[in-house]
């Protein structure tokens, strides 16, 4: 798992770690039921105070995307929200019901306004 | 056929070898010969003379086949070397006892007793054909480097950006193996059990690895957090993601090889470090390629900071 920080981002450090993680879950680096490091080994890690750790963590649970559970530590609940595996989804089901591309980018952009 | 015919005749010279002291003694001896000992020391079994023969010779062909004919490479390892050296030298050390023991004894059960410098000296013979052989082995087949100074890609760092890369593996093996032989050990009177203890928390270490890299370097942690080893960026040379091979590093666990060390827990992804002392470490993380590409990236931040 790849995290960056940059302390010169309008973004404060906390929300960047839990972004890095959200993109480490989401993109398959970490699956579901794995642990996420305890906050003490992480924030040595990143040099970062333990508590800005936590601090994204209980950001990652409010997503949905991990647990806190006692004892335990962090853990990975969710794959997020796969975005491409959706949109192959999206792509097979629209070829199946013989959908050109434009109808279903129509559908996409009307969905998003 | 020629690329094995180094390593036939080292093996067919240990085969020689171990039927030497039956030839030199062949007429002094009993037909049959007392072949094994009990504990107490005492002849309890015997065969043939001539099936005496047979014994240096499969244990070579053993060493032979457990290390090379079995696997499919094209090319002997000096490891291959090794084992028909230290079996020829344990068969070799197991005929002259055997011969020693059995000079003159009108018949088998008369034979001398097995003793424990008798033990020693054979295991050592064996050591010391195991490292012959491994020297001959080295110098004809060096270990494959891989290595040397072939960088990886390089991950692009921002000015004043902090990276860390989190990675690692975990593996289920430990848990069978020592957990077996800790069970076991338990099951033994006394202190072993103490050695069964010492074979759980061994077990326990080698679950998992846990692998940071960061503007410090690179720090390897066990199971249960125990740090192993860190690497300061500034003795970093060359990085590179590579697909392990565990019998190049002489197997799994914490390995220390001439030129290097690893931490092996499966086979395949890890991350090797290059070190400015010319020596490698290496260990086993999934994903390797990310962490391989950042501690790179570091090292030339680094470096360029330095020029300046």
């Amino acid at each position: 798992m790849l995290i960056r920080l940059d302390p010169r981002s309008d973004k404060p450090i906390y929300r960047q770690i839990s972004d890095a993680v959200a993109t480490s879950i989401e993109d398959g680096t970490i699956d579901p039921g794995e642990r996420l490091p305890s906050a003490r080994s992480l924030g040595d890690a990143l040099d970062v105070n333990m508590h800005t750790v936590l601090r994204a963590y209980s950001q990652l649970e409010e997503w949905g995307l991990a647990e806190m559970r006692r004892g335990r530590g962090g853990v990975v609940v969710s794959s997020g929200a796969n975005l491409k595996g959706m949109a192959k989804q999206l792509v097979g089901q629209a070829r199946r019901q013989r959908l050109e591309l434009g109808e279903l980018t129509r559908l996409v952009e009307e969905a998003w306004n | 056929m020629r690329t094995w015919g180094r390593l036939l005749a080292w093996a067919g010279l240990m085969a020689v070898l171990g039927l030497l002291p039956l030839l030199v003694g062949w007429s002094n001896l009993s037909d049959p010969l007392a072949i094994h000992w009990g504990i107490g020391g005492s002849p309890d079994n015997a065969w043939p003379k001539n099936a005496a023969a047979l014994l240096p010779i499969s244990m070579v062909a053993i060493g032979l086949f457990t290390t090379s004919l079995f696997r499919i490479e094209s090319k002997p390892t000096a490891e291959a070397f090794a084992m028909v050296g230290l079996m020829g030298g344990l068969g070799f050390s197991l005929m002259v006892s055997l011969v020693y023991l059995n000079w003159d004894a009108p018949t088998w059960q008369e034979a001398g007793a097995f003793t424990w410098w008798q033990l020693v000296a054979v295991l050592a013979t064996g050591a010391l054909g195991a490292w012959i052989g491994y020297v001959l082995g080295i110098r004809r087949y060096p270990r494959p480097e891989t290595s040397e100074s072939v960088a990886g890609p390089e991950l692009e760092l921002g000015d004043g950006e902090t990276v860390s890369w989190i990675g690692g593996c975990s593996v289920k093996w430990p848990l069978v193996l020592l957990g077996g032989l800790a069970l076991v050990f338990f099951l033994m009177p006394g202190w072993w059990k103490l050695l069964g203890l010492a074979f759980v928390v061994l077990g326990f270490l080698f679950l998992w690895v846990y692998v940071v890299i960061n503007s410090h370097g690179l720090q390897v942690r066990l199971g249960g957090g125990v740090p192993v080893k860190r690497i300061p960026l500034d003795r970093i040379k060359t990085v590179q993601a590579i697909d392990l091979e565990p019998s190049q590093w002489s197997g799994w666990g914490y390995r220390v090889v001439p030129g290097g060390s690893a931490v092996v827990l499966r086979r395949g992804d890890a991350i090797q470090v290059n070190m400015t002392n010319d020596r490698r470490f290496a260990v086993t993380v999934d994903d390797a390629a990310t962490g391989a590409a950042l501690l790179s990236g570091l090292v030339t931040r680094l470096r360029s900071d330095d020029s300046y």
